[in-house]
């Protein structure tokens, strides 16, 4: 039976890389004595999938992943599961397991949505009164200009990798941005930091990370994002109904 | 700097986004412990001084961690070198070496603990105490800052590094480290309410004499250079006996950290011959059997199970097969039990076999039923790491193929019956292509071949012996029915060490090194077998420290202020680096390696009793030199 599982990674987890997790709810499934079903042939591997894979070093509040298991009876799926709460390594917090019904869509062919938060400081630019820029920065900002932004036709993004640089338009994987939350002049050096919800795609197509949306928006509108102290987090993944509305990969 | 805790964890937190791998240095993995620091009376931080990858794998790691926290007095974190891109970020940040449990800078523990598991780790473990913030050597540290101590099978020659640290502890740890232990700490306690460094100085000296106490306890200070400082030059105008190799031996030499004729140069207390120390209860010593579960995937990424301490065979080159001595066995009954239980406790499927040479372990047969029946049922796995074909069994391999197939290794070491009997590695080419049958018509499709370069009164026709070896495993794999078996050869270099026969040998050049290796390239090409040796001026540099005295601790010294990190490791290894520091330290490289030592010469690790009485090794070089097999 398939079994879609919830779970946070957080704190010191957070930079598991995700090829690292397969191994990592392996070892917890046997010392929590739940059976995992193996594929057959020459190279057995555990029948362990996930949606889309999590940024290392990125906190994700609410990840999905369907594992096969050996079938349990229905009134030891509670125990099985506190015994699997046990197991689980600080930061990875399982929130809740379903038995899924046959045929439901792979969590890959499912999700199409994630949400992140981002917390970003801006960097004070030199050589400016330090109120009137903060009050610059904030009006970048806003609905219009993130909205001017988005409605260009493509955005380049020079995305680097392993030495090479690819160019590539991220634009079709941007859903929406949205300003959230601001604090002006955290610190003695004037930086202010902004709290910002971006909506991105997720496919067969690839992903951008929420520090590239940035990064390009920075670029172009000449906001000083301090992006190595972004604070990153994946507060869910979803894939969209035929009405358009969000939903869990859980509501299937 | 960094009182407090959370200072520094926000720190490194900021740096991991930016490193690769950054689940080398976030701690965090299953069954890790994290004792209250101020709960116990002693804290110590094991600092494997090389990735964390590799020192993960490492069963002393695992050992002395779950020993040490296993007492309620101590507690015991781990660092690992950060690799160079960590490295640069965290002197960028001005984040010190850290332990991964508290994120506390191991500056802050009361005794920082080494393993020297390989001799190219010394310039990291220089450049660890220099990213800990420490001073390089013991006489200028101060009362306030760690005791360095140091084990593992380099410690059986330390010299290199004996001004940078306090105690090496030579032999086994299970039941003497917590004595050292319990010694040090007080004494740390004291040297921190203490006055002033002068009263430091003396609480020290007398908790060093305590620890000179315990058995296997090497206290550097305590002894001194004796005669010979000077080095003698000119090597090629000394008369002498011609030896193994062929080559003139001088006459006097080397510089000892004297103990010939006694007293004068030995501290009062400590002994004039330090003894290993040796589990006398090995069935029933310190077992980790809830070992840490990383995330991030190591070299050797399952549970061990130590089957067997030491081994009998005697090869001549063998230091691990002399140093390690007494042969020692576990029960079938307690590893079955120490089997079941770590798999419990970690969720790894499979179990691997660990011992110098598994292939002799009386009850392997039992041993492995035993296993399977455990196993097989939880879909886990045996692997026999160690398996070699003078001790080879079909038999076993079936077994362990049951479960799975794993590749298999051979270790012939040499390619003609004369060398091996020099270094008495009892094989026989009807063995190894008899069992090279054998297993390919067992259905394996690849064997592994090692061997070793370079070894004592090697000639041409001894590579050209390797060359036919291997066209006599193709043949045999034809006879299997295998015509697309895989064959590969790994060639070593020798390097002489400590505590073995061979120990008076000279090493070969790099140059005739190279030679060798094209030599050999050139003769398996033809067969399309692939072919993989090692890097010979890192050979030449193991070679160096592994017979290497206190004149090296300043070419050490130089080549971390040069920056020299990861020698061990191919891509950083610079051989011009280490020219270059000797030549600055003034000392000669090749006087160490490139001649054959004198019988008479004190060696620099004559002082140090790991085991083998020196005539049993002398003896076994005569009937090398008479190239005679057998041993004692
Ligand atoms: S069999 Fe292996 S471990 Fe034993 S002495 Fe020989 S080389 Fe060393």
């Amino acid at each position: 039976m398939k079994v879609r599982m919830a779970y946070t990674k957080k704190e010191a987890a957070r930079f598991i890389a995700h090829l690292d997790m397969t191994r990592l709810f392996q070892r917890a499934f046997r010392r929590a004595a739940v059976e995992i079903v193996y594929s057959e042939g020459f190279n057995p591997h555990p029948k362990i999938s996930f949606g889309a894979p999590l940024p290392v070093g990125l906190v994700g509040e609410r990840e999905y992943v369907d594992i096969e298991v050996m079938d349990l009876r229905f009134e030891h799926m509670r125990e099985a599961f506190v015994r699997l709460s046990s197991q689980m390594p600080p930061g990875i917090e399982v929130l809740a397991w379903q038995i899924l019904p046959e045929r439901t869509p792979k969590l890959m062919a499912l999700l199409d949505t994630a949400v992140y938060r981002v917390e970003v400081p801006i960097r004070n630019t030199k050589g400016q009164e330090r109120g009137v820029e903060v009050r610059e920065r904030l009006s970048v900002m806003n609905v219009q200009t993130v909205d001017h932004w988005l409605a260009q036709k493509g955005i380049l993004w020079e995305r680097k990798k392993e030495g090479k640089v690819v160019t590539l338009d991220i634009r079709p994987f941007i859903r929406s941005i949205s300003l959230v939350g601001e604090s002006p002049a955290a610190d003695a050096e004037g930086s202010s930091e902004v709290e910002l919800e971006i909506v991105t795609v997720l496919g067969n197509a690839g992903s951008v990370r929420p520090t590239e949306i940035l990064g390009a928006f920075g670029r172009d509108e000449g906001v000083a994002f301090d992006l190595d102290r972004a604070r990153v987090k994946r507060t869910g993944v979803y894939w969209m109904d035929v009405k358009g509305e969000r939903r869990a990969p859980d509501e299937v | 700097m960094f009182r407090e805790k959370g200072e520094l964890s926000e720190k490194i937190e900021g740096i991991l986004p930016r490193v690769a791998k950054p689940g080398r240095y976030t701690g965090g993995e299953w069954n890790m412990m994290v004792k209250d620091w101020r709960s116990v009376e002693g804290r110590m931080v094991f600092v494997f001084p090389d990735v964390y990858e590799v020192g993960m794998s490492n069963l002393a790691l695992r050992i002395i961690y779950g020993l040490v926290n296993a007492d309620s007095r101590f507690l015991c974190e781990r660092a690992f070198a950060p690799w160079p891109d960590m490295e640069d970020c965290m002197r960028d940040e001005g984040v010190p070496l850290f332990a991964l449990e508290s994120k506390r800078p191991v500056a802050s523990f009361d005794v920082v603990g080494f393993t020297l598991q390989y001799e190219l780790s010394y310039t990291n473990v220089l450049n660890c105490l220099s990213l800990a913030g420490l001073s390089l050597r013991a006489e200028n540290r101060r009362g306030g800052d760690p005791w360095i101590i140091a084990g593992g099978p380099c410690a059986c020659n330390p010299e290199p590094l004996a001004p940078f640290v306090d105690v090496f502890f030579l032999g086994e740890a299970e039941e003497q480290l917590l004595v050292l232990l319990d010694i040090l700490a007080v004494g740390k306690l004291e040297q921190r309410a203490a006055r002033d460094e002068q009263a430091c100085r003396v609480i020290r000296r007398k908790t060093l004499r305590r620890a000179v106490e315990v058995p296997g306890v090497y206290v550097p200070e305590f002894y001194t250079h004796g005669r010979g400082l000077e080095e003698p030059s000119g090597i090629a105008e000394r008369t002498g006996v011609t030896t193994l190799t062929g080559q003139p031996a001088p006459e006097e030499s080397d510089v000892i950290p004297a103990v010939a004729g006694g007293a004068p140069y030995v501290a009062e207390g400590a002994p004039e011959l330090v003894k290993k120390a040796v589990v006398r209860d090995f069935e029933g010593a310190y077992f980790p059997d809830k070992p840490l579960v990383p995330y991030l995937e190591i070299v050797h990424d399952r549970g061990s199970l130590e089957i067997m301490r030491g081994c009998g065979r005697g090869c001549r080159f063998c230091q691990a097969g002399m140093i390690y001595r007494p042969v020692r066995e576990r029960s079938v009954e307690t590893l079955l039990v120490q089997a079941r239980s770590m798999l419990e406790a970690t969720g790894y499927d499979e179990v691997s076999l660990v011992s110098l040479s598994s292939g002799d372990y009386s009850r392997i047969n039992e041993l492995l039923r035993g296993l399977m029946a455990e196993l097989e049922p939880r879909k886990c796995n045996v692997s026999l790491p160690s398996l070699r074909l003078d001790s080879f069994d079909v038999q076993i391999a079936r077994e362990v193929q049951k479960v799975r197939k794993s590749g298999l290794t051979f270790a012939p070491e040499a390619g003609t019956q004369r060398l091996r009997d020099v270094i008495n590695k009892n094989v026989t080419d009807e063995d190894l292509f008899r069992v090279a049958e054998e297993v390919f018509r067992e259905g394996w499709q690849q064997i592994k071949l090692y061997y070793m370069i370079g070894l004592p009164t090697e000639t041409w026709e001894d590579l050209e012996g390797i060359v036919e070896q291997v066209r006599g495993v193709l043949a045999a794999a034809k006879r299997a029915g295998r015509r697309g078996a895989r064959v590969t050869v790994s060639a070593s270099s020798f390097v002489p060490k400590p505590h073995t026969p061979f120990q008076w040998e000279a090493q070969d050049t790099p140059e005739t090194l190279l030679e060798k290796q094209a030599f050999l390239r050139a003769g398996l090409k033809v067969m399309k077998v692939k072919f993989s040796y090692h890097d010979v001026y890192m050979s030449w540099a193991e070679g160096l420290l592994a017979r290497g005295d206190r004149r090296l601790a300043n070419v050490l010294e130089s080549l971390a202020a040069a920056g020299a990190r990861f020698d061990g490791w191919t891509e950083y290894f610079r051989s011009e680096m280490w020219r270059e520091a000797l030549v600055e330290a003034g000392v000669d490289g090749d006087w160490y390696t490139s001649r054959v030592r004198s019988e008479e010469e004190r060696l620099p690790w004559d002082h140090l009793d790991c085991g083998v009485r020196k005539e049993i090794l002398l003896r076994e070089r005569a009937k090398a030199n008479a190239l005679v097999g057998g041993q004692e």
